[in-house]
């Protein structure tokens, strides 16, 4: 039985986004105190980061929040139950920052910086007080199963799919600008980008025309491993088909260097980490400054002639 | 850490510690507001957020319930005149609290937080004071006690100056002492080499004044420091010389071994991840074949950097 519970929950979380990571079990336990207590974090503790911080009641949000699930099955409720809690609150979401993923969570938590380089759902309030918990209901009191929840996505409209599904419509339809995705180029099996994924069925196709202008795809590859997919494979084209098909621009990038250096802090001892142009130099100039005086050398210069060269072409 | 494929539950639950949030923030010790809003909330809901979520696999759990730990801690202020608290008030929450740390994995920091947390990756390379327990509880939170009722001050809390150090120092002190003696085998040291305001080691900083005293010799073999220089700015301090030649001094005086390193390679990586454009972060010239993303070179352009990582420290 608990083989057949782990095969089954592998193959949802395989298809589709999955923020709910212990559906092992039942509903997270003192679930009303940690969703409170990350309301209040997020309004009174946590800095703003991009982001404006809504007024919100927490206990509020606690009523709005659980009045969707609790005393109910876990499973064929109506999708529409979290709209109490999404819709009030709204916050406005920063042009040409939102930042979507797709098996890819901790790397672009990494790159959105807590919020503040850019902003993932798990950085908004409704994703924040969510990230990482499980629920699901029961008709008899207390109204939570802290026994044992449904695998997610396991049935129809299981209750924190639909969360999920709801507050990424309520992400997607309210972002604005240039917009990103992040996709993992290194899936043994897998396509980067899935039509049937929640970022293809429910992020992308709630982005605006006309006021998303552009969709960069950020393809994370795994340093030193081979390249599954790159930006030339089906599944971007796809991807690149579905955007230019909603009149938004696309862009599709491979390790770009904002991505390349967070993969090599993890890894400063491959060689992807240690090429340069400058013959067998370590891959940064350690020139001192007032210290030790300079060391930088031709390599730097030529580097620097190099970049500059390369914003004037752009320029023209 | 190198992980970014979601498998499934398992794996996904294991990636729950890396993938976290962490409430973190720079505030300023000196700022004349009263305590953190709900903060009795903020704390527990950590409390339970960090026994469920955080850390799984690499710190062990609390057995105190988390009203008792809110209780001692709380009872070590409230009800008294703010700066009427003494080094021992927080011993029976900090022995509550306490975990023990897995060995080579403890960093301290000084003067240079966001940079030390970003390369600590919540416990992933290194464990600070803010991923145990008694830190992340604590964190970016502001409270002072009152002897009428409730005994707690919402509106003001002293300006740390006014009190003797005892008080203002009180919790982080006995926090950062409690850390430090849980320490075994190789400890490190993040430290700012390029802030003009204060040198790098300070014997009155909370790593000298409570932290390197309280390493238990019998357990710790060496300090390894680490010196971070912003990228394009001076290096006013690097290894061997000024504060930092006195830091090795008092280290060896303990019986420790040290080592010292000027921006290790992961370092400058994760500073180039925000500035790819720098002249330090050669690794952008294998972009400049056409993969390199105009916007990256429009925006970050030379010698100027986004005042993000190393700009963003606090000493408690």
């Amino acid at each position: 039985m608990l083989k057949s519970v782990l095969m089954l929950t592998s193959l949802f979380t395989i298809i589709v986004d999955h923020h709910a990571v212990r559906s092992q079990g039942g509903a997270t336990q003192q679930i009303e105190a940690i969703v409170k207590g990350r309301c209040f974090a997020y309004r009174f503790v946590r800095p703003p980061g991009l982001l404006p911080i809504p007024d919100v009641d927490c206990d509020e949000l606690w009523a709005n929040f659980s009045s969707a699930w609790t005393y109910r099955e876990s499973c064929g409720q109506n999708r529409s139950s979290y709209e109490n809690l999404i819709h009030p609150l709204n916050q406005p979401l920063p042009p040409n920052k939102s930042l979507f993923w797709e098996e890819t969570k901790d790397f672009t938590h990494r790159l959105a910086n807590d919020g503040k380089r850019y902003v993932p759902i798990e950085s908004t309030l409704i994703g924040y007080v969510a990230d990482d918990l499980t629920w699901c209901g029961q008709t008899s009191a207390p109204g939570i199963n802290f026994t044992y929840c449904p695998p997610y996505h396991s049935c129809s409209n299981e209750v924190m799919f639909d969360f999920w599904v709801a507050a990424s419509k309520w992400f997607a339809s309210h972002a604005q600008g240039e917009v990103r995705v992040v996709l993992n180029g290194s899936l043994p099996a897998g396509v980067a980008y899935g039509r049937n994924s929640v970022f293809a069925s429910v992020e992308l196709a709630n982005l605006r025309s006309g006021i998303v202008t552009k969709l960069t795809a950020l393809l994370v590859h795994d340093l030193d491993k081979p390249k599954m997919e790159t930006c030339g494979s089906q599944s971007l084209l796809d991807l690149k088909a579905d955007v230019l098909a909603k009149n938004i621009a696309f862009d599709c990038l491979e390790n770009p260097p904002e991505v390349k250096y967070l993969l090599c802090a993890d890894l400063p001892e491959s060689p992807e980490c240690k090429q340069n142009d400058c013959g067998n130099l370590p891959p940064y100039n350690r020139g001192s400054g007032v210290v030790t005086g300079s060391k930088e050398g031709l390599c730097s210069i030529l580097l620097y002639l190099a970049l500059t060269s390369v914003v004037i072409s752009m320029g023209r | 850490m190198s992980t970014r494929t979601e498998m499934g539950l398992l794996a996904s639950s294991i990636l729950v510690c890396l993938i976290v949030q962490l409430v973190r923030s720079q505030e300023d010790p000196n700022s004349n507001k009263g305590t953190t809003d709900n903060i009795k909330a903020v704390f527990e809901g950590r409390c339970w957020d960090y026994d469920v979520t955080k850390y799984n696999d690499l710190l062990p759990r609390i057995d105190a319930d988390c009203n008792v730990l809110w209780d001692k801690f709380s009872q070590a202020f409230s009800f008294r005149a703010p700066c009427a608290v003494k080094l021992s008030s927080y011993e029976e929450f900090m022995s509550l609290a306490k975990q023990s740390l897995p060995a080579n994995k403890v960093m301290f920091w000084s003067g240079i937080f966001s940079l030390a947390h970003r390369y600590s990756e919540n416990g992933a390379r290194f464990i600070t004071l803010e991923d145990t327990m008694i830190g992340y509880l604590a964190n970016s939170l502001t409270w002072c006690g009152q002897e009428s009722p409730p005994g707690i001050n919402y509106s003001s809390c002293p300006d740390w100056s006014d009190c003797p150090t005892e008080a203002s120092e009180s919790f982080w002190a006995g926090a950062s002492a409690t850390f430090a003696s849980q320490a075994t085998g190789n400890v490190t040291l993040m430290v700012d080499g390029s802030d003009p305001n204060k040198p790098a080691y300070r014997r009155s900083s909370f790593f000298g004044k409570y932290e390197l005293p309280n390493l238990a010799i019998s357990k710790v073999q060496s300090v390894n420091v680490i010196v971070a220089h912003a990228l394009d700015k001076p290096k006013i301090e690097v290894c061997g010389n000024g504060s930092l030649a006195l830091l090795k001094k008092d280290v060896t005086a303990r019986g420790l071994s040290f080592t010292c390193e000027d921006d290790p390679d992961a370092v400058l990586h994760l500073l180039c991840s925000d500035d790819p454009a720098s002249r330090e972060c050669q690794l952008a010239t294998a972009h400049q074949a056409g993969s390199l993303p105009s916007n990256l070179l429009e925006t970050a352009g030379f010698n100027q950097k986004p005042a993000d990582m190393l700009s963003q420290t606090v000493v408690y």
